[in-house]
């Protein structure tokens, strides 16, 4: 199993998913990731801060996040709230699972579990 | 909501301590600012159970979260569950070589350690069948007992009876019962306790027969045919189990009943002593009188109705009763009530229970600090090996995490040991407790018994490792390695540790003594109560003549005394008689009577008195002291003048300033004659030697037919004499040969009863005392063991002390001084908590107050002898020690 390997860390729990989504668009800090995973579930899921927090430290620690570096954040913004965004390899992370559950999902289809396929 | 918020993220700061410490620098601002938007947020939508719901949910989140986090890596490295068990087995293989090293260290500890687990597991097993399962019937919340007071016991008359069943709105169903005693023929004649129960009582527990029927409404009508339903036991020992009994008839007192049902096997109501139910005939157009209290009334609350609800509604019609009866209940001072049927089988239990758990706690607590002390100077003699392996790469929650495994281990060897005498134990304490526990067949080694054992001996482990295994894995490497094991200041920090847990067990043993000390006063003061009359050197027994009506009473006082006559007679008896009611062993009822001269109108107005018919022969043997008067004569029979005996409550309360001898009374009823009392004896007491003396009758049982109405068919003979035991068979045989249809049984000597009456008060006493005394053990071992430590820790400075001209005196105060500082502290944290504990003894205290000076001053005293004793041996080894040979070393 090599860190370097997308598949090595599949499958993602959901909270890692939810997490790299919520960054797939725009680099986000902590309080952004929870309103964003908490309006794309339409507030099925709420994150708690310490959760949130103790799954970044190890998705940093893995690679598949990291810190925006001071100097490239937008002027006036709190200097305390850092931002996140996907690395490289965090973006592979999420491609890897994403299809995964496309494959499922086209699964579940087949077997006139859900209406359509998905695209 | 700022100024809360304000306190609430202090404390989630504080609760953010869970994550690692480096993480937590960089992003602890940050999480703290995220938190804070999140709780404005809430605090917009949610209002306050949003907040305290948002709250609490986050606080443990950081904490869970955190805590996770230390024990696991990243997403990757975390160890899989096949590596985790790896390791245990590591540390597991790793502990018991470990252990194996130092088998007398091993063996003292477990042993410890078995002691404690062991006696918590089977007082657990106590406190779980009796007070934490429920009781064997349907919905046992819902059934509940009256209580009356005023009346003979707790028990309810059937015009009471009545009214509950049809008028209380709070009551589903009401039942009432009543125990009688029958002889049956089993080949000889033997005694059987039965019920008769009205037809609501089965369906109301909710118990069905095994096999046939339970009583209907109409059995309980007066004038319907006998029946009767026995129980599992009684229906083996007649018919051998066959389903063929039904339909049957049996003889019950010359009586015969058709068998309409059996109970199965683990039915009891309320205990396994009733083997045999009867319909209760009751006629509700005419009932008994309203003051003829002798029905035990049960009854199911209505559903949705509790029992604050259905008390008050009971209180209020026992209120009624009396405004509408006063000429039966008014003097009684009669009031009615409801308590749990749950709180009435166990109530008097749970106390005595409880604090038999807790010693058994500190008991296991003492344990654990003996236990962690020789864990502690284990440690020390291993710093070494642990500064080893920390330099060789273990980081330090791996040590800590193998020193655990260890007294874990040793924990769970201590509780196999343990575990092995707990089916002993528990057998032992059932037997013990004779009777008096109630549920004892319900105490067994169940699921939760063993769930507790395995629960309580990983918590030891944990509790007594803890400490040892932290301090042990404290490695300052450089010294260790260098110092080879000499006093360093770390170790000194260790002796401070030491002696704190020193006064933690000497305090906790000076709970359990002085309560101990305190119970055992209160059973010397019980054991020593006058009872009033001879208990060594009585035999006591029960015969039943069969019941032949008014016209055999005749016979019956004829047997009686002659009986008495014929044992008298025997060698080694030097005098026999009989008694209606045996003292401290059976209830008596008590009757309402006229004084000649203040006559009533009313029963209700009457006094009442215990009445007790005996023969002549019953004061001389059981020694009661005449105080004024005479006893009664064998003269005194059914034709000569009618006579009583009082006793001295009697005399006293009716006439305080005058002779009651030539004063007379009569039982209340017109039709009774007036008896003249010839005799005042001085007290004996009858339900218990704790309770108040009531006022009391003594007639001659060959006058009752005239004076009482009847002669009591069940009477007790007492014999006096030498080698009692020995006389039971012949006595037994003799009764036989003059009616071959009475048994004979509760065969008993007086000091057997006397014991008996004193258990629910000796039997926790004994087990506190137990305890209190292994305390003292395992406590002395804890003070010698600290003090030997202490001396070998300082070899090297008392080896200067003398070379520098230190007496032995000298080193012997300071060696003594270092061991009973933390005992003298101990005893002072000890005795301030037995003060604020004692409330919890005073339910079960007689005579003795729960802060009972003697024994507040004379255990510390005691503690104190047992300190010194065994902080002795190791100061004298220290006034042997050599410098010059200490000095060598180096």
């Amino acid at each position: 199993m090599s860190p370097n390997d997308p598949m090595a860390f599949l499958p993602l729990t959901s909270l890692t998913y939810h997490v790299l989504l919520a960054l797939a668009d725009e680099s986000r800090h902590g309080y952004g990731i929870i309103k964003e995973v908490e309006q794309r579930t339409n507030g099925q899921m709420e994150l708690e801060t310490g959760t949130l927090y103790a799954a970044m430290k190890r998705m940093r620690d893995d690679r598949l996040i990291e810190a925006v570096p001071q100097s490239k954040r937008p002027a006036g913004e709190d200097s305390r709230r850092r931002t996140y965004r996907l690395t490289p390899f965090g973006r592979k992370v999420l491609k890897a699972e994403s299809q995964r559950l496309a494959h499922l999902l086209g699964i579940a289809a087949e077997k006139k579990v859900l209406p359509i396929a998905p695209a | 909501m700022r100024s809360n918020n304000g306190v609430i993220l202090k404390v989630y700061r504080a609760a953010l301590h869970a994550y690692p410490r480096l993480y937590r620098r960089e992003i602890a601002d940050e999480m703290i600012d995220t938190v804070r938007a999140r709780a404005e947020e809430m605090n917009t939508r949610g209002g306050l159970m949003g907040m305290i719901r948002f709250w609490s949910k986050e606080i443990t989140a950081v904490l869970w979260a955190g805590i996770r986090l230390r024990f696991s890596g990243n997403l990757l490295s975390r160890a899989t569950i096949p590596e985790v068990a790896t390791q245990l087995r590591y540390d597991l293989r790793f502990a018991f070589r470990s252990l194996r090293r130092s088998p007398v260290f091993t063996t003292t500890a477990a042993l410890t350690i078995a002691l404690g687990i062991g006696a918590a597991v089977v007082i657990f097993s106590f406190v779980n069948g009796i007070l934490l399962s429920p009781l064997p019937y349907e919905d046992p919340a819902g059934l509940v007992m009256f209580r009356t007071y005023g009346g003979r016991g707790t028990a309810i008359s059937e015009p009471e009876f009545l009214a509950f069943r049809t008028e209380a709105q709070s009551l589903e169903t009401v039942a009432a019962v009543h125990d009688v005693s029958m002889t049956i023929q089993l080949g000889e004649p033997r005694r059987i306790t039965a019920m008769e129960a009205t037809h609501e009582l089965f369906p109301m527990l909710g118990v069905p027969p095994l096999i046939g029927r339970f009583f209907t409404n109409e059995d309980d009508l007066p004038g319907a045919a006998m029946v009767t339903v026995l129980s599992h036991r009684l229906w083996l020992d007649m018919y051998g189990g066959d389903p063929g009994a039904l339909g049957q008839s049996i003889m019950l007192d010359a009586e015969s009943y058709e068998i309409v049902g059996v109970m199965p096997a683990d039915f009891h109501f309320p205990t396994p002593e009733y083997v045999l139910w009867l319909p209760y005939q009751i006629d509700p157009a005419d009932p008994d009188q309203w003051n003829n209290h002798y029905l035990e009334g049960y009854a199911r609350l209505r559903d949705g109705v509790d029992l604050q609800t259905a008390r008050k509604e009971i209180i209020a019609m026992g209120e009624r009763f009396v405004a509408e009866h006063p000429e039966y209940l008014e003097n009684l001072g009669f009031s009615s009530d409801l308590e749990s049927l749950f709180e009435a089988v166990v109530g008097g239990t749970r106390t005595p229970l409880l604090v038999l758990f807790g010693a058994v706690g500190f008991l296991l607590l003492i344990g654990c600090t003996n236990v962690a002390n020789l864990l502690l100077a284990r440690g020390e003699s291993r710093k070494q090996e642990i500064a080893v392996r920390s330099a060789l790469g273990a980081s330090r929650s791996r040590v800590v995490t193998q020193l655990l495994m260890e007294s874990v281990l040793l924990s769970v060897l201590g509780g196999c040991v343990g575990f092995v005498l707990v089916p002993w134990g528990i057998r032992t304490l059932r037997s013990a407790a004779l009777d008096t526990i109630p549920r004892v067949g319900n105490i067994t080694l169940e699921p939760r018994v063993l769930a507790f054992a395995i629960g309580v001996t990983l918590l030891t482990g944990i509790l007594f490792g803890i400490l040892p295994s932290i301090t042990g894995s404290r490695s300052d490497l450089q010294t260790h390695l260098k110092e080879g094991g000499r006093t360093s200041s770390s170790s000194r920090q260790g002796n401070l540790t030491r002696r704190l847990l020193v006064a933690c067990e000497v305090a906790l043993s000076v709970v359990l003594v002085i309560g101990a000390g305190i119970m055992l006063r209160s059973l010397a003061n019980l054991q020593g109560t006058d009872t009033g009359f001879r208990t060594d050197n009585i035999l006591t027994m029960r015969i039943s003549l069969p019941d032949g009506g008014r016209d055999e009473d005749a016979e019956n006082v004829a047997f009686y005394a002659r009986l008495a006559e014929q044992v008298e007679a025997m060698p080694g008896v030097s005098s026999a008689g009989a008694v209606g009611r045996l003292p401290l062993f059976q209830g008596i009822g008590s009757w309402s009577f006229q004084i000649a001269g203040r006559e009533v109108a009313t029963i209700g107005e009457a006094p009442v008195a215990l009445l007790q018919q005996v023969t002549p022969g019953y004061f001389d043997t059981m020694d009661l002291r005449l105080l004024q008067g005479r006893f009664l004569e064998p003269a005194d029979d059914s034709g000569a003048r009618m006579v009583v005996v009082v006793n001295e409550a009697f005399a006293r309360d009716h006439w305080p300033n005058d002779v009651a001898t030539g004063q007379r009374i009569k039982l209340y009823s017109s039709r009774l004659p007036w008896m003249e009392i010839v005799g005042v004896v001085k007290n004996e007491r009858h339900s218990s030697l704790a309770g108040n003396v009531r006022p009391k009758m003594y007639i001659p049982h060959a006058q009752a037919p005239v004076s009482a109405y009847r002669a009591n068919t069940t009477m007790n003979l007492v014999v006096h004499g030498e080698h009692i035991e020995r006389l039971a068979r012949p006595i037994r045989s003799l009764v036989n040969r003059m009616n071959g249809a009475a048994p004979v049984y509760h065969v008993q000597t007086m000091d057997e009863i006397k014991a008996a009456s004193m258990i629910d008060r000796s039997y926790p006493t004994l087990l506190l005392t137990v305890f209190g005394l292994l305390a003292l053990f395992l406590a002395s071992i804890g003070i010698y063991g600290l003090v030997a430590f202490q001396v070998n820790q300082a070899r090297h400075d008392i080896g200067i002390h003398v070379a520098l001209g230190a007496s032995a005196s000298n080193v012997r105060r300071r060696i003594l001084g270092g061991g009973l500082a933390p005992v003298a502290i101990g005893i002072g944290i000890g005795l301030a908590g037995t003060v604020a504990m004692s409330r919890l003894l005073t339910s079960m205290l007689y005579e003795v107050s729960a802060v009972d000076p003697p024994v507040y001053i004379g255990v510390p005293i005691v503690l104190l002898i047992v300190a010194a004793t065994a902080s002795l041996v190791p100061a004298l080894r220290a006034t042997r020690i050599d410098p010059v040979e200490v000095l060598r070393v180096e």
